[in-house]
């Protein structure tokens, strides 16, 4: 039993408890729909759709990469404000960025490295989506999106260089820092968050008005 | 709309777009002159590699012996004897020597599986042959790992080799390998090889065997997989075959930092074949030569308790680090212990309830907790 799948059936338990329904509800998430994300992210793991052979093989993988897309659409779909929408879709470039930036400026070798390149980048992009996404919705989005987008830099590259390879979008399915990245930057924002909330001495309560603008501003309920 | 919550990300998108050239003009290639050097206590040389070496590192020398770093000063690193190793167990040595003959000793269900291999650095070369270390459009380490690949199909066992290239020779080399890696897993792989090749001069990689000149193999495991033991456990079944088979082609196992995909499968290892100064034609023997060892040691490993400890122990720790997590996370974000039981007494009786029919004791609780802590409108709803 691999890593990846004892995390996921941790996952799975512990939605099914209702450890994560604060998280699950800033998401519009229902237990039940996390749950059959999380099965589909499982099952399609085992299958890559082809989407180009020539000059470079590109191909996405259903649980690693396409049902994240569907998630990221639905919760795009479903975000409160334009503003919202438009800082989760910035924060996924800027996340790339630093993707393929660290993976430029960093040593091939990870011996070489604190953490391994997975977590690394996944950590990285997790980081980046809350720091610039904000609430919990955003940060997902953007986590889920940013390896994605550094995947389609990467293809770019591979194209403009004339560099023979291939690009598997999610390839690794549950095991591939799409879906890891996208984990850790809500985890990041829930700990992050909660911890300066501790540290500002707990939740201050606000005005009605006050609280309107500000839930508007942030694009969901995040305090 | 605040003006600021758009303004400080696109400031900071367009310092990203302005810096990611220079960052793909500064692209981290391989550094070939870079070789550390393993010294034992009283300062002899004891191995050679090209990979990064830290402090807490370990090496299994070809004879044996296991020595854990303590200092890295330069291109030195300076260690400590641990132990001498015992690779198999006296009666499993004498079970696989019985096996050799009776085929029913052991069980063959990973006999029975195809074994998958792989290059990570596609790129990687030798110079004698191909006149550089790195050719991006597939590198000699391609033709290395399909004579291993070759190699195991002689010796009976199902070889994959997909020669998938994960150009460029950067950082993210080993995330896109991941996905052709648990592609491969996807066969039910009875094991996973990674082929690659070492920096270094000449001679400290070839040996003699059979007469002919031969690259020696080194075995890395990666010390942040948490599952490491069950595949070191793996290396050194391998090497003891291997050893007896022919004495002197595999030069060592390095336990270095990183994962390097092991994570995949407690049966994948890292083999490094030669060093890029030296001919491809003695790389290719060399890991022709280890594939033979390859069906003896899947053999041995069938059933092993020393290897399945490994991978429960690594179970083990993910769970207890979850529950860790989970816990630190629920004390969070709940206040206090005592919310923090309450909450999970209110949905450790709320779901119980609703898979196990209703029993009194869980409504009991249920209630009991419902009025200590209700629940928000919101979740009462969906029930």
């Amino acid at each position: 039993m691999t890593v990846g799948t004892v995390l996921l059936v941790i996952l799975a338990i512990a939605i099914y408890f209702g450890l994560t329904e604060r998280v699950l509800d800033r998401m519009r998430l229902s237990d039940r729909a996390a749950l059959a994300f999380v099965a589909a992210m499982l099952l399609g793991g085992l299958i890559d759709i082809p989407i180009a052979a020539r000059p470079v093989e590109v191909s996405i993988n259903v649980g690693g990469g396409l049902v994240p897309l569907v998630l990221v659409g639905y919760l795009l779909y479903s975000a409160d404000t334009g503003a919202e929408r438009i800082r989760a879709i910035v924060a996924a470039v800027v996340a790339a960025g630093a993707v393929y930036g660290l993976a430029k400026l960093l040593p091939a070798e990870p011996g070489r490295l604190l953490f391994d390149p997975t977590y690394l980048f996944a950590g990285a992009a997790g980081l980046v989506a809350y720091l610039f996404g904000r609430s919990r919705r955003a940060a997902f989005i953007a986590g889920l999106l940013s390896i994605i987008l550094a995947d389609v830099i990467q293809l770019t590259e591979l194209i403009m260089g004339g560099i023979p390879g291939r690009t598997d979008i999610g390839g690794a399915g549950i095991f591939d820092s799409v879906i890891l990245s996208g984990v850790l930057a809500v985890a990041f924002a829930e700990i992050l968050g909660e911890t300066r909330e501790r540290l500002q001495g707990g939740h201050k309560p606000r005005s009605a008005s006050q609280e309107s603008t500000h839930r508007s501003e942030r694009g969901d309920g995040d305090e | 709309m605040s003006k600021r919550v758009l303004i400080i990300p696109l400031a900071w998108l367009c310092v990203f777009l302005l810096v990611c050239p220079v960052m793909a003009a500064n692209e981290a290639d391989e550094d070939l002159e870079g070789f550390f050097t393993l010294l034992g206590e009283d300062g002899e040389e004891i191995f050679w590699t090209g990979l990064q070496l830290g402090v807490g590192d370990q090496v299994i020398t070809a004879d044996n012996k296991r020595y854990q770093v303590t200092a890295v000063n330069g291109y030195q690193a300076e260690t400590r004897f641990v132990e001498e190793v015992h690779l198999m167990s006296e009666p499993e040595e004498a079970a696989l020597a019985v096996a050799e003959n009776q085929a029913a000793v052991y069980p063959v269900t990973l006999l029975d599986r195809p074994v998958g291999v792989y290059c990570t650095h596609s790129d990687e070369s030798y110079v004698p042959t191909e006149g550089g270390a790195s050719v991006r459009a597939g590198g000699g380490i391609l033709h290395v790992a399909e004579s291993f690949a070759r190699g195991l199909k002689r010796a009976g066992v199902e070889a994959i080799f997909d020669n998938t290239l994960h150009a460029p020779h950067d950082t993210a080399a080993y995330d896109r390998s991941r996905r052709t890696a648990e592609n491969l897993m996807q066969r039910q792989l009875g094991a996973l090889f990674d082929i690659h090749r070492d920096t270094g001069p000449e001679e400290k990689y070839e040996a003699e065997v059979g007469g002919r000149k031969v690259a020696q193999v080194a075995i890395v495991i990666g010390r942040e997989n948490p599952a490491m033991e069950a595949n070191l456990e793996f290396a050194r079944r391998l090497k003891a075959v291997a050893d007896r088979l022919y004495p002197g082609l595999v030069r060592g196992i390095l336990i270095a930092r990183g994962r390097y995909n092991q994570d995949l499968t407690p049966r994948a290892v890292l083999l490094e074949v030669g060093t890029h100064n030296i001919d491809r034609a003695s790389a290719e023997r060399g890991a022709m030569l280890l594939a033979e060892a390859v069906p003896e040691t899947l053999k041995s490993i069938s059933g092993s308790a020393e290897a399945d400890r490994g991978s429960w122990s690594a179970v083990g720790w993910i769970v207890l680090l979850s529950v860790l997590g989970l816990g630190g996370y629920l004390l969070l974000s709940t206040g206090g212990i005592k919310e923090a039981g309450a909450k999970l007494r209110r949905m450790f009786g709320r779901e119980m309830a609703s898979f196990f029919g209703p029993l009194e004791w869980t409504q009991k609780r249920f209630r009991r907790s419902r009025e200590e802590s209700p629940r928000r409108p919101d979740r009462d709803d969906e029930d």
